[in-house]
């Protein structure tokens, strides 16, 4: 029997402190008072309790703090307290707008309402597919801005245009960033080992947002030998391409190439001038900004009713064997905040995880890490809770009210509240120390010990299943 | 004992059990092929759960694993056609006990059930007629023998009477018959189905079921055995088979208790049954006629003795071990608790590489596959192997004091989850053995959450 050698991390992390011990829980008293009132932005600011608010609902005030008038009688639990947890990084107020600081634009994308019509399993679907579909749109509004102005750049290295290519990647990949945890559909990976959308996936995700599978060296083939002009963007490895391809494009600053030396790519290389390079990267830069734009915009035509009307088959399930294996697949999309999030995104840098397929950080070169973690995180709480403003609308939770489990439901809104304000807090990843990291792991944890212990699995009380149950036998 | 010992019964019961078992294990081996369940399950692995007593059994290489599972599909038809069953029973038996021996997370009760069928018909006289090996016999010369001692009935009988009563037994207890769970979960996750769907989301439902499941499991194998009961009772096992198959995804189970049930029908049901089809299958399977007087030896009933003797002690263990056996796990496999626990958790170690140092946190994922971590999680003697291997990782660094701690939750029959194994205990300092395990904490007292119907 072959044994896996002790992770070199564990003899270099052993004067880590594991912040996460004995991993915290949500405390009773964070729960917010019966006596909160609902409606507005869900987390004020300048608390020191994150706790749900804006309930559901079919909470109640009972379980989260009185029924929020928000969204006309919105479901699906706010939060509230701490202006550290606000929606997104940014402090959105709840909106459905992603992205950090300053002013979102909202590309004319129709924002879910947050409407709460009576629970079933299919309103929760129905709810999700109008929810990635109004990212999608927002998606599609900043990849086309990032291929605009990457094309400025491509024809004018201006320091300006430059300044704003970065800034349209950024404002794109936070848009991603929440549409990241929505895998399920023609975005999720069809692989069995990735734990996606085995019947509907086509990967596509993958050619967005390759991550964890980047490479420089990849990209510097494109740069050095230009096949893409040749073949078109399609034929580059995805370590080479999506909006990663073009952080590296635009942020990576040396003019030197990861590629081996005896590589032909580096033989190219050699013979190419700083100039040459800086033109050829922009170039390629631009290529694979209308690439992803065009992935974008295939995503959101394949949902649309006017399209391939994915829509129709996600919300009536007729592209899984039954109605729970779609919202098993729906479900496994929260479980990006697992694995993902905690122990590849967080565990990773704190010096607590190993054998992940991570060879590098997530947006190394811009430093990006805790902005695209947050918007993780709230794409997490769209789908658990409700994709409207201040988290209305129909989520997971509601299922489980319905279902007659609304403590649980409660736990995992006051976590994922807490996990929100943890991340936000966060510093750039470059000056995140370890203790913030693992506190913030710890944080994290919390949540998904609830979901790997009480919401999927053997025991869930809406019998969901882990994705690893897939298609085998029991007893 | 004198009627055990010379009674001889029509064959032709044995013949069609032995066909039929035959059938059904090779589309179950072709089930792990063409699923990829050969790789998921037994060769992805980097650690391997191992049953208590056989950590030496070794893996084979992945291509001699699919090699296995052909081999199994080859075997099961040459016992189907009763061809050198001398031979190929024996190696059928091997290849289901051994590959269940890989890796404890892959237990299924009906995995079990298949492999210790295999080795009673190793003891059975299966190829005596109706079978190639009986035609090669009688192409020989040699006279065929339409009977067989009334003891290997018996047996079987025994056999399948004790996985009904004893599955039964298993949900004589408050989660089953007073709150429905875990059935109210997994049935308010089927009400989608067509026709079924709404009455399953009845309110009622969940615990008529659940009295109906308790109530078939303890009596079936009673009114399977009584002559005017059979024939009610035999469709009462194809209609909740049938039930168990259209709600629940577990395998081959209701054809194996299905084609096993029919072991309590009179021996020369098959005779019966081929002529029904007309005059020519009427004179091939012409009367019995065997060797009367001959005796079954007194080692042979000491044997069936001891056999019969050790599965009613295998299930009857679990009440060797005080607290809730779907909760501490001692006893809980190879006793047919056959579906009545929903139970997961969330299970992660915590490692002192020496004392005074801080602790470290290993994930399962590091040693596990997602499906070995999500069965670990909710069984302690799992828990224990990881944590030892954990330990002895430690150690081959130079931490020769390490101490392995698990953080451990678990969720059972729709309650919420609680802590599981106690986090004081250094699971590296426990030794595995079949004592009450000390280091898992008690069950929960409080009743199931009422889980309600979804639509």
């Amino acid at each position: 029997m072959t044994r896996p050698r002790l992770p070199t991390w564990l003899l270099g992390a052993a004067t880590l402190v594991a912040a996460s011990c004995g991993t915290p829980r949500p405390k009773e008293h964070l729960r917010p008072p019966a006596t909160a009132t609902g409606g507005g932005p869900a987390f004020g600011s300048g608390g020191s309790s994150p706790a749900g608010s804006g309930a559901s609902t079919h909470l109640g005030g009972a379980d989260l703090g009185g029924a929020s008038s928000a969204s006309g009688g919105s479901s699906s639990s706010g939060s509230g307290g701490s202006g550290t947890v606000g929606s997104g990084a940014g402090g959105s107020g709840g909106e459905p707008v992603s992205g950090s600081g300053g002013t979102t634009p909202d590309y004319d994308c129709d924002a879910p309402r947050g409407d709460t019509p009576a629970f079933s399993r299919q309103a929760l679907r129905s709810a999700a597919a109008e929810c990635v579909q109004y990212y999608y749109c927002r998606f599609e509004g900043a990849a086309t801005t990032l291929s605009d102005s990457v094309e400025d750049l491509a024809l004018d290295p201006s320091a300006e245009h430059s300044a704003a290519a970065k800034a349209a990647w950024l404002g794109a990949f936070r848009e991603w960033a929440v549409l990241e945890v929505m895998q399920f559909g023609p975005a999720a990976s069809a692989s069995p080992t990735a734990g996606k959308d085995v019947y509907q996936g086509h990967g596509v995700r993958d050619l967005i947002d390759s991550w964890p599978q980047i490479s420089r060296c990849r990209v510097d083939e494109q740069v050095a030998q230009q096949s893409y002009q040749q073949f078109g963007v399609e034929q580059a490895l995805i370590s080479a391409r999506g909006l990663l391809g073009i952080e590296t494009l635009l942020y990576y600053e040396g003019f030197d190439t990861e590629c081996g030396a005896s590589t032909a790519t580096a033989a190219t290389w050699s013979g190419l001038d700083a100039a040459t390079i800086g033109q050829r990267r922009r170039d390629y830069a631009h290529a694979l900004a209308d690439d992803v734009l065009g992935q974008a915009q295939g995503l959101a035509q394949t949902w649309s009713s006017g399209g391939g009307d994915f829509e129709q088959t996600f919300v009536s399930a007729s592209g899984y064997p039954d109605e729970q294996e779609a919202m098993n697949v729906l479900g496994w999309s929260l479980l990006y905040i697992e694995r993902e999030v905690k122990d590849w995104k967080l565990g990773v840098p704190a010096g607590y995880t190993t054998g992940a397929p991570v060879s590098a950080p997530e947006a190394r070169f811009a430093g990006e890490q805790s902005a695209l973690l947050a918007g993780n995180i709230e794409g997490f709480r769209r789908l658990f809770q409700g994709c409207g403003p201040s988290y209305s609308g129909v989520g997971f939770d509601d299922w489980l009210v319905e279902a007659g489990h609304a403590d649980l439901a409660t736990d995992i809104l006051q976590a994922s509240a807490l996990a929100e304000g943890s991340v936000a807090g966060l510093a750039r990843f470059p000056d995140a120390t370890p203790a913030e990291l693992q506190s913030t792991y710890a944080v994290v944890k919390a949540l998904t010990d609830l979901l790997k212990a009480d919401l999927f699995g053997a025991g869930s009380p809406i019998n969901l299943k882990l994705p690893a149950s897939l298609e085998g036998d029991t007893d | 004992m004198r009627h055990l010992s010379t009674a001889r019964v029509d064959v032709a019961w044995l013949s069609a059990f032995r066909v039929l078992f035959g059938l059904t294990m090779a589309v179950s081996a072709t089930r792990f092929l063409v699923y990829g369940w050969v790789d998921r399950l037994f060769s992805s692995q980097s650690f391997r759960f191992t049953f208590f007593g056989f950590a030496w059994v070794e893996r084979l290489p992945q291509p001699d694993l699919h090699g296995l599972f052909a081999a199994l599909v080859l075997l099961s038809l040459a016992v189907a056609a009763g061809a050198w069953v001398r031979i190929t029973t024996p190696l059928l038996a091997l290849g289901l006990s051994y590959f269940q021996l890989l890796d404890v997370t892959n237990y299924l009760n009906h995995y079990y059930l298949a492999a210790l069928l295999a080795w009673l018909l190793c003891a059975l006289p299966i190829g005596r007629a109706y079978s190639i090996d009986a035609w090669l016999r009688a192409r020989r010369g040699e006279t065929v023998d339409y009977t067989v001692s009334a003891l290997a009935l018996y047996l079987l009988r025994l056999q399948v009477g004790l996985v009904y009563f004893f599955a039964g037994l298993a949900k004589a207890q408050p989660d089953w018959l007073l709150h429905a769970q875990p059935l109210r979960i997994w049935l308010s996750a089927r009400t989608d189905l067509p026709l079924l769907g709404p009455l399953l989301g009845l309110e009622g439902t969940a615990l008529a079921l659940s009295w109906a499941g308790f109530l078939f499991d303890t009596t079936v194998p009673f009114f399977l055995l009584g002559r005017r009961t059979r024939p009610y009772a035999f469709a009462a096992v194809i209609l909740f088979h049938t039930g168990t198959k259209l709600l629940f995804p577990i395998g081959m189970f209701p054809f194996i208790m299905v084609l096993s049930a029919l072991v309590f029908f009179e021996p020369s049901w098959p005779r019966r049954v081929l002529g029904w089809l007309g005059p020519a299958w009427r004179s091939a399977v012409n009367a019995p006629t065997g060797a009367s007087g001959r005796r079954v030896p007194g080692w042979v009933l000491v044997a069936a003795a001891c056999y019969a003797l050790l599965q009613l002690a295998l299930p009857l263990r679990a009440f060797a071990y005080p607290g809730d056996v779907l909760w501490h796990e001692q006893g809980m496999r190879f006793s047919w608790r056959v579906m009545v626990r929903a139970k997961g958790g969330s299970t992660t170690f915590r490692v002192v590489p020496e004392p005074g140092a801080a602790p470290l946190i290993v994930p399962p994922r590091t040693y596990l596959t997602s499906y070995q971590e999500s069965e670990m999680s909710s069984q302690p003697d799992l828990i224990l192997q990881l944590a030892h291997r954990i330990r002895d990782d430690f150690r081959e660094q130079g931490f020769a004091r390490v101490a392995v701690y698990a953080d451990s939750r678990v969720a059972l029959n729709g309650r919420r989850s609680q802590p599981f194994i106690d986090p004081r205990v250094d699971l590296g300092q426990v030794e595995d053995s079949l004592a009450r395990a000390a280091f898992v904490l008690p069950a929960p007292s409080a009743p199931p959450v009422h889980t309600r119907p979804t639509y």
